[in-house]
């Protein structure tokens, strides 16, 4: 840190040597420490689904793939596993679509409440998912809708979507306006710029979300628990062997979902890293930008008259 | 022509220009509104109204009155579990606070140009199975889990020990382990907002890093964690996975009983009323947090 730089203070001196390499141990102990903490248990039950025992403990019985195997034989969890992908694959979609279009509105449009619209949205996001499902469950109940495929996807799209959405605003913040005005100016319609121009703007942040939406809505058990009906997703699925005495199968099963959960979402973290890197502004840029905004918000009246495309336009 | 202008500043909003600027906005911003309709306030009625309903043998009758809610606050059991899941929640996300915040304070401050790669790895455990995470405390405490074969290995114990599963603990440690990630995002963002040379005029004033720390940084990023700390007390005061999982019965916490109501005991108002409880209480700690913690400088 700083202190360490030109300005030396009497107090800093004082301290000894042995015992700042002690202050820096022990700042390693713990860091490595909470690291351990957090990723000993996946580790764990990735060991454990190679395991050759039925028994889960130490020392290790043995390396074998008969847990995988086992998990492809049995019908009831390959529906489960494949149920799942369903409700995924459709809630993301349907989340990918309104996602978009409600960052869109909240990106362009200026009205009074919009916050408060944010954060409604953003509530089923927050909410515990014992909240989500129940509540969603009276709603449909009291709708006279049956639970099973449409109530789990709507659980799911309930908090994908504003997932999808905050990612797609943290873009569109810094996306140029001027390019959508350059393609209006051109002659394209709303939805010919939409397509050619907006949309490929948002496009690698969009499929990070929907990256990200889908091992959500693989992994979700809290609200799918109160909204499947009679055919279980996966997590519900395990939940059930879990609770009756289980198989180390299970553990092959969370190794392989996890393990497609972290490559999905390192897809998305290397999209989402190399697209911001790509469209941040320079500072002069950003600058310039945000006068050109504030110009055009102050004064539209005067930029009336100078504007090339409302010529066009209005002609 | 104010139509064309209000296109060319905002092309995908465009509309006829016969339509009045404000009706416009308005069918515009409308399938949010019914999309929060029905996807969020609805529910929530809902969930409300069938907490003022009475339970008559797993049917519903649309009587209104406040029974739900006074027999379960008579109710020992109700009591006890309010008070245990209010412990537990706050014991744990504590645990996660005074966890995650030193953390982010060291990633940000010493970990340099790896500081980003090092919060994503605290971040991505979030998306690894919640019922995976859980699940494998059961195999690291468990009777015959790792935990005790490791020390029976080195000789500490020489039978198992059934102490470390099923019990108020083990769900505190499962929650802390669920909640770190929440306050360290909220902590690591509100900590990296502070520009570097905030850390540097401080110390050209002669104060020690401690100093800087309590005097600057603190200040500047307590309503952060205080965020953090909100969002894991919500999530880890609803959870039932992790008492079913981990708990036992001296772990059982309130949703617990949600699930049951909703379940076999087929007692949908007495879930619903639970619910809103959990909502409330949700809703009050929000609220204390946000009156107590009001940014006093604004960073820019």
């Amino acid at each position: 840190m700083a202190a360490e730089g030109a300005v030396r203070m009497p107090r800093r001196r004082r301290e000894s040597k042995a015992l700042k390499y002690v202050v820096v141990a022990l700042i390693a102990v713990f860091v490595v420490a909470v690291y351990v903490f957090l990723y000993a248990p996946m580790i764990i039950t990735a060991l454990f689904s190679v395991n050759d025992s039925k028994i889960q403990t130490l020392p290790f019985a043995g390396f074998t793939f008969k847990w995988f195997t086992a998990l492809f034989n049995d019908g009831p969890m390959k529906t489960a596993i494949f149920y799942s992908l369903k409700v995924a694959a459709v809630a993301v979609f349907v989340s990918a679509c309104v996602g978009l279009a409600f960052a869109l509105m909240i990106d362009r449009l200026k009205i009074r409440g919009k916050a408060v619209i944010q954060a409604l949205l953003a509530a089923p996001l927050v909410a515990p998912g014992l909240v989500l499902g129940i509540s969603l469950l009276v709603n449909f109940h009291t709708a006279k809708i049956e639970p099973g495929f449409f109530t789990i996807v709507a659980g799911h799209v309930s908090f994908i979507t504003p997932l999808i959405m905050f990612i797609l605003l943290q873009r569109l913040k810094t996306a140029d306006p001027s390019l959508e005005q350059a393609s209006m100016d051109c002659g394209a319609g709303p939805l010919r710029t939409f397509w050619h121009v907006t949309l490929p703007g948002v496009r690698v942040p969009l499929i990070a979300g929907c990256l990200l939406g889908f091992t959500l809505s693989m992994d979700e058990i809290a609200s799918t628990f109160f909204l499947a009906g009679t055919q279980p997703t996966l997590p519900v699925y395990v939940w059930g062997l879990l609770r009756f005495g289980f198989t180390p199968e299970v553990n092959a099963a969370f190794t392989l979902i996890a393990g497609g959960s972290l490559l999905l979402i390192g897809i998305a973290g290397v999209l989402l890293f190399f697209s911001a890197r790509r469209n941040r502004l320079p500072e002069e840029t950003k600058a310039s930008r945000w006068r050109r905004r504030g110009a055009g918000r102050r004064s539209a009246g005067r930029e009336r008259e100078v504007a090339p495309n409302s010529i066009a336009q209005g002609a | 022509m104010a139509a064309a202008v209000g296109r060319r500043l905002e092309p995908i909003t465009a509309l006829p220009r016969r339509i009045p600027s404000s009706i416009k906005k308005f069918l515009i911003v409308s399938p949010a509104l019914l999309w929060i309709l029905a996807l969020v306030i609805l529910p929530n009625v809902f969930l409300i109204s069938y907490s003022l309903w009475k339970n008559e043998l797993g049917s519903v009758a649309h009587v209104w009155n406040f029974n739900n809610y006074s027999e379960l606050f008579a109710s020992d059991v109700f009591i006890t579990l309010l008070k245990r899941t209010l412990m537990i929640a706050l014991v744990s996300t504590a645990c996660a606070t005074l966890i995650a915040y030193p953390l982010a304070y060291i990633v940000v401050t010493k970990f340099g140009r790896y500081k980003t790669l090092a919060a994503l790895l605290i971040i991505i455990p979030l998306w690894v199975s919640y019922l995976m995470r859980i699940f494998a405390w059961k195999i690291i405490l468990g009777e015959r889990g790792v935990l005790n074969g490791f020390l029976e290995s080195i000789g500490l114990i020489n039978k198992p020990s059934t102490a470390f599963l099923y019990s108020t603990t083990t769900v505190i440690v499962a929650l802390t382990y669920v909640a770190i990630p929440y306050v360290f995002l909220s902590s690591y963002t509100s900590l990296d907002r502070v520009p570097k040379h905030y850390y540097e005029a401080s110390a050209d004033c002669g104060a020690s890093a401690w100093r800087t720390f309590r005097h600057v940084i603190w200040p500047l990023t307590r309503p952060g964690v205080a965020v953090g700390f909100a969002i894991g007390f919500v999530l880890t005061f609803g959870d039932y996975v992790t008492p079913a999982m981990v708990g036992g019965l001296s772990g059982t916490m309130l949703g617990s009983i949600v699930l049951q109501s909703f379940g076999t005991a087929d007692n949908w108002p007495q879930g619903a009323a639970i619910g809103v409880t959990i909502i409330a209480a949700g809703l009050l700690v929000l609220a204390l947090i946000s009156f107590f913690t009001r940014l006093e400088a604004e960073i820019d």
